[in-house]
């Protein structure tokens, strides 16, 4: 049953995404009801199942154990009071997760982003190379 | 089983419905939530703010109705913003259901442009949007990076018409603009890897100014972009549309939707910490057994 029905939504998908190529599809009155008041509620309330998920999983592993896990449930709760007007020194809290934000937050994506052009790299040179194992195991 | 043992396995179904009683509750009472303001989303602000009228935004809308919730606020809040002050929009929809949302957005604030409303002091009289004039609506294409290079030559060249089928160099807006050298900035909402497209493609290969709307869960990737001064602004999750309607002084869905978020996140922290209690309660009593 799910097999045939994600094989359905897959065809179908392609034929909504071709709807969109020209006005055709959003001209037709019966194509816009579907898309407004079909559609987006159906995908907007599969995304808001999201909050209850995390609020249970936010319960169950957000548990300060050791060191690390300490400094990540803070960063977590830090970020999570930034901007929020009703907590005692809501000012000093948005400042530090600014700082949060734009200091260690960035140097680890850049780290990341470096990192993955690092290997990229790398990557394209033994294949260029022809020193890339292929899946097969042959040279 | 003593009370930290139960804390520690509460049933996930409690959680759940103490997030919808406390959503439902707050959404039905009425009261304001103050927007904290933040440089990140503020930047984009002046920059729209810095604009001549009759300069070209460029508006991105690269996301699905499955982040609608965060994202469509930011549009709203952005387009009419620039209609507001006699700027021209380019859209472009790169994600597959964007050109449903892009015109939703365009019905929509066509229909409370036309009422006199008056932001930061400043009144502006209600007025007809024109399809040509006010915004060119170039619509859907797929392979975003193709598009997006594309459109670093000319226009032209993957939207040879816009989403109606009208060619672009009969609307009287596209007269003379050719690429993105004759547009202020890019600002593209998006909920996935199109923004990816955007510094690689778009802004790393072209230099325009640009800015991203974001859903929270993605903004902290994009931070060294906008460290690199790549990005000049961006705009994370509900948060950072609240944050431009406050600036614009346009009180709209966003800052609707803080009302139930701020509470929303004070639950999720009041169980995080019901938790630690739980565990560490637990675990004190279990060494008290043993030792």
């Amino acid at each position: 049953m799910t097999l045939v029905l994600s094989v359905l939504v897959i065809i179908f998908d392609n034929a909504w995404a071709f709807y969109f190529y020209t006005a055709e599809g959003l001209e037709n009155s019966m194509f816009r009801t579907f898309f407004d008041y079909v559609m987006m509620p159906i995908l907007a309330t599969m995304f808001s199942l999201l909050a209850f998920f995390i609020a249970s999983a936010a319960y169950r592993a957000f548990r300060a154990r050791n060191i690390l896990s300490s400094l990540l449930l803070v960063a977590a709760l830090l970020v999570m009071m930034r901007f929020n007007p009703w907590i005692p020194g809501a000012d000093q809290v948005a400042a530090a997760s600014s700082w949060l934000m734009n200091v260690p937050n960035l140097a680890a994506q850049r780290a990341i982003v470096i990192g993955v052009g690092l290997g990229m790299v790398a990557t394209a040179l033994k294949v260029v190379l022809g020193i890339e194992r292929s899946y097969m195991g042959k040279g | 089983m003593g009370v930290f043992e139960k804390l520690m396995k509460l049933d996930r179904r409690w959680v759940f419905l103490f997030l919808v009683v406390v959503c439902v509750v707050t959404y039905y009472i009425d009261y304001d939530v103050p927007i904290l303001p933040e440089d990140e989303s503020r930047k984009l602000y002046d920059f729209i703010d810095s604009l001549p009228p009759g300069d070209i935004v460029f508006v991105a809308i690269d996301y699905d109705p499955n982040s609608m919730a965060e994202l469509h606020p930011m549009t709203y809040a952005i387009v009419e913003d620039c209609w507001r002050r006699d700027l021209k929009v380019i859209i472009t929809a790169l994600s597959q259901n964007g050109p449903g949302m892009a015109d939703q957005v365009i019905r929509d604030i066509s229909d409370s442009m036309t009422v006199d409303r008056t932001y930061n002091g400043v009144e502006y009289k209600g007025r007809e949007i024109a399809n040509g004039i006010d915004y060119a609506f170039l619509g859907y294409k797929p392979y975003y990076t193709l598009v997006i290079l594309g459109m670093g030559q000319d226009f032209r060249l993957p939207f040879p018409t816009d989403y109606y089928g009208t060619p672009i160099d009969s609307l009287p807006m596209m007269q003379g603009v050719i690429n993105y050298d004759n547009i202020a900035c890019v600002i593209s909402l998006s909920s996935g890897t199109i923004s990816d497209g955007w510094i690689s493609y778009g802004q790393g290969r072209f230099g325009f100014p640009m800015f991203f709307g974001l859903t929270g869960v993605m903004t902290a990737q994009y931070y060294p972009y906008y460290g690199s001064g790549q990005l000049r602004g961006l705009m994370g999750g509900m948060l950072g549309a609240a944050q431009y309607e406050s600036y614009a002084d346009n009180p709209g869905r966003a800052m609707d939707a803080m009302k139930v978020q701020l509470p929303a996140h004070l639950v999720i922290i009041f169980f995080i910490i019901m938790g630690n209690i739980g565990y560490f309660a637990s675990k004190s009593k279990k060494f008290e057994e043993v030792g």
